[in-house]
């Protein structure tokens, strides 16, 4: 267990870069551990120096609330330095060499697919029974454990509290706007793409949903767009285009365009989506394909929940006790 | 005035869920609720029952009674919402129940709650210019954010009144009209 106070780190030694956040990987002085430590520019979105970045404030309040826990990343402290006269703040976590994605690369079976999509779903569940939204799982915000073989949750940089009701932020929303963050458009659920209010925990399932395909295919299931607009487009030709059977009042967003309706992707039922749906994920079995298709549901209200998930059927025959 | 302790938790069934308001976390709502209720009980989240008599030397509690009015004031001024009024107070209480404040600082401390309670709950929170009329510079502000946020240990999201009292009123199959009297109430 971390113990020490004073941590050092090498500028050189950069292990991701988001926007301005930066993570290097750094050492405990007393106690010679590895550790991550995030740094995250001071508050300047207008112009101005506003002190201490509110994204930081909201990470630092829910990794407390939520860590330790073992799906998510272990959280130390933080601390200040001065930068120009102006506090610098820094968070400091357990470090983790291997991200999901890197892990996928290396091609995972069926069984480990299984064990590694019921831990993430544990530690999505556990996010929201605390009333936290991520808002900003992919595979590179889910880290790996070697040793215990175990993910850990982190990137908590653009998540919440919902313990009130709120609507989507402006500038979150901006964020995703085209070029500037293309990478994490691909596990936007669509209520967010469409720009609809409807968002809420129900919306990281969709994310968990797109890593599940992800892990079995070995690919991103969405291949990134440049807006919003593509993105939708690139979804309803697996999943088709949802009509207000599907979703009652998808057609009237802000983000629903006349173009969208124009596209040619208007399956029947839902026999011909599971289809289009399979083709993408061959690897999956029956039951896989069921939950995926679960969480992949056009309708926020109706999508699957992690705990719900948690029960499903494809989990029968996986061994928990060894998680 | 003096923050009350909350009475021994009794068994109550949380609210039930509403599925028809996904916003509301339907499926987690219990959950959510009893986290909630856990949280609000832990003495350590707490301030002190009687801090302006064991801690502080120079404020009061009527100076205290001053700065939530301003800060009601101001909060209505920038149209921000009644969470982040309530977790201002809140802020204010607990690091009194900490630290011991002169009184030329309490409004400090007061502009720089209301700072981090808006950066934590607004969507636009406002300038450090907008909230501290003048009175204090910004980096006296700035300053003051960074020690409340290490002596609070960036434990920033504790539940309020206010947190309970929509659910209550939800329970009560209340309408925003009457949500709106309630905040009157509170």
């Amino acid at each position: 267990m971390f113990s020490g106070r004073e941590v050092e780190w090498d500028a050189s030694n950069r292990i991701w870069s988001w926007e301005k956040n930066i993570v290097y990987k750094g050492k405990c002085k007393d106690t010679g551990e590895d550790v991550a430590v995030k740094q995250i520019p001071y508050d300047s979105s207008k112009g101005k120096f506003e002190g201490i970045h509110p994204n930081l404030i909201r990470e630092v309040t829910i990794l407390r609330r939520l860590s330790p826990h073992q799906y998510i990343v272990q959280f130390h402290n933080t601390f200040c330095v001065n930068d120009n006269k102006r506090p610098l703040w820094n968070i400091v976590f357990e470090y983790l060499s291997c991200t999901l994605k890197q892990l996928i690369k290396q091609k995972l079976d069926p069984s480990n697919v299984k064990r590694l999509i019921y831990q993430i779903l544990s530690g999505v569940a556990h996010c929201h029974s605390h009333s936290v939204i991520h808002r900003n799982l992919n595979s590179e915000s889910i880290l790996f454990e070697e040793n215990s073989r175990r993910i850990k949750i982190a990137g908590f940089g653009l998540s919440r509290s919902c313990s009130i009701p709120f609507g989507v932020e402006e500038k979150f929303l901006k964020s995703y706007s085209p070029g500037v963050e293309a990478a994490d458009i691909s596990y936007q659920p669509p209520e967010f793409l469409l720009l609809s209010e409807n968002y809420s925990l129900s919306s990281d399932m969709w994310s968990v949903g797109c890593i599940f395909a992800e892990m079995a295919r070995g690919d991103v299931l969405f291949e990134a767009n440049s807006c919003s607009v593509s993105q939708l487009s690139e979804i309803f030709s697996v999943l088709g285009t949802p009509t207000e059977a599907d979703w009652a009042g998808v057609t009237s967003y802000i983000g629903w365009e006349e173009e969208l309706e124009a596209l040619d992707y208007n399956f029947t039922s839902k026999d011909l989506t599971l289809e289009a749906l399979k083709a993408k994920v061959p690897a999956l079995d029956v039951d896989g394909m069921d939950l995926l298709s679960q969480m992949l549901t056009y309708n926020p209200s109706e999508r699957i929940t992690a705990k719900k998930a948690l029960d499903h059927a494809y989990f029968k025959n996986l061994d928990k006790t060894e998680l | 005035f003096a923050p009350r302790k909350p009475k021994c938790e009794t068994k109550k069934a949380a609210p039930e869920p509403d599925n028809e308001d996904p916003q509301l976390c339907g499926p987690y709502a219990s959950d959510i609720y009893a986290y909630l209720r856990r949280m609000e009980v832990e003495p350590k989240r707490r301030p002190l029952p009687d801090y302006m008599e064991t801690i502080q030397k120079d404020v009061n509690a009527n100076m205290r009674g001053v700065l939530v009015d301003w800060l009601v004031e101001v909060s209505d001024e920038l149209k921000l919402l009644p969470d982040t009024l309530y977790l201002s107070v809140a802020y204010v209480d607990k690091y009194l129940s900490i630290n011991v404040i002169t009184k030329k600082k309490l409004q400090l401390l007061g502009v720089a709650s209301m700072f981090i309670a808006s950066k934590y709950e607004e969507i636009n929170p406002p300038n450090v210019d907008e909230l501290s009329d003048m009175t204090y510079t910004k980096e006296e502000v700035i300053k003051m954010e960074a020690d409340i946020l290490k002596s609070l240990k960036f434990e920033m999201g504790n539940p309020t009144v206010r947190t309970f009292l929509r659910k209550f009123i939800d329970v009560a199959q209340g309408n925003h009209k009457t949500l709106q009297f309630e905040f009157l109430v509170s």
